[in-house]
């Protein structure tokens, strides 16, 4: 396949987290069992959640690595007695037990040359955007390749922002 | 290489090499176990012959577990669930079950792979195309590397840092095309 040639590469001090993030972001409750957590991911073809707590509050991320970590060490338990037995799989584990707890976040005006550089600091293929505390969209390490593909990165219309940390 | 804009990388230059690999008749706790130690989000699947015929990643493995079936503790389980319980009581408390199932049973069949000399932005836009977070590098045929979407990330990470002193000097791209 012969590369094609689309105009001048995009400068990555120039393009912004609100354009290139997705919105809004999936989110699941600390309390919810893993296995919901694996549908949605499913469901919307997506490796990470936003974790948030009782009050609303995003707390973290529940990637699909976290989740493939956690499982060699994972055993079904079976457990009780002649009045009855409970099973505990990673599939009914509270998300709290698995997820990575704290949060990378940026500005929706964030550069993605510094997106990029935090990423790598950071060691993670994600970073949340968010604004006044609330959560408004995701960008990965996909995003950041993608937007150097389809001419200038930030082309694609700008999305709105949502407010999806609280409701 | 530092010195280097990320338009003039080529796919052997950012690739990480050896690809971490699992068998096709692996178990999925197998390849999970070998992503966590590895610290890989995506693993190449070899056929008897160490041939690669796919991928599976972390979210093959999320996507199994978002699908297998609840433990339901209910009345209409609940015989089938004392029997089974009883029988892993008496062999130490343990239901494995990703043991039971395949990497064949939950992989990508599929081998997405660039030249090793291609430059980033196809491999890019190759991920973009496909929708995929990592391809295969190959050379004459046999695959010799990987590139995921973070590693480009990393570039264009490397290369902000570089900029970022002197931001306004000598910009090398002024027009938006």
């Amino acid at each position: 396949m012969r590369p094609r040639r689309e105009g001048p590469a995009p400068d990555p001090a120039r393009v912004r987290a609100a354009d290139i993030m997705s919105s809004p972001v999936a989110l699941v409750s600390e309390g919810a069992p893993v296995r919901e957590a694996a549908q949605i991911m499913n469901r919307r073809k997506i490796s990470a959640v936003a974790v948030i707590d009782a009050r609303g509050r995003a707390t973290g991320l529940l990637a699909a690595s976290d989740i493939v970590r956690f499982e060699p060490q994972h055993r079904c338990r079976v457990f009780g007695d002649r009045r009855g037995y409970q099973v505990d799989c990673l599939g009914d584990a509270p998300v709290r037990r698995v997820m990575t707890r704290g949060l990378l976040t940026v500005p929706p005006t964030e550069t993605v040359g510094e997106i990029a550089r935090k990423m790598v600091e950071n060691g993670v293929h994600r970073v949340i955007v968010s604004q006044k505390g609330r959560v408004v969209g995701v960008v990965t390490a996909l995003d950041l390749a993608r937007c150097f593909v389809k001419g200038p990165c930030g082309e694609r219309r700008p999305q709105r922002l949502k407010a999806a940390g609280r409701r | 290489m530092t010195s280097k804009g990320w338009e003039t990388l080529r796919a052997r230059d950012v690739m990480a090499s050896p690809v971490r690999s699992v068998r096709i008749t692996d178990s999925v706790r197998e390849a999970a176990d070998s992503m966590a130690r590895h610290r890989v989000s995506g693993l190449a699947v070899l056929d008897r012959g160490g041939r690669a015929v796919g991928v599976v990643t972390a979210s093959d493995i999320v996507a199994y577990q978002g699908a297998r079936r609840p433990v339901v503790l209910g009345e209409t389980q609940y015989d089938e669930m004392v029997s089974e319980a009883g029988r892993q009581l008496r062999r130490g408390f343990h239901l494995e079950t990703a043991e039971d199932e395949r990497v064949r049973d939950i992989m990508t069949p599929r081998v997405i792979a660039i030249a090793a000399d291609a430059p980033l932005a196809e491999v890019a836009r190759r991920m973009h195309e496909e929708g995929v977070h990592r391809t295969f590098v190959e050379e004459n045929g046999r695959i010799v590397g990987i590139v995921t979407a973070f590693d480009i990330a990393r570039c264009i990470g490397r290369e902000a840092a570089v900029r970022a002193p002197a931001p306004r000097r000598a910009p090398r791209r002024r027009r938006k095309a």
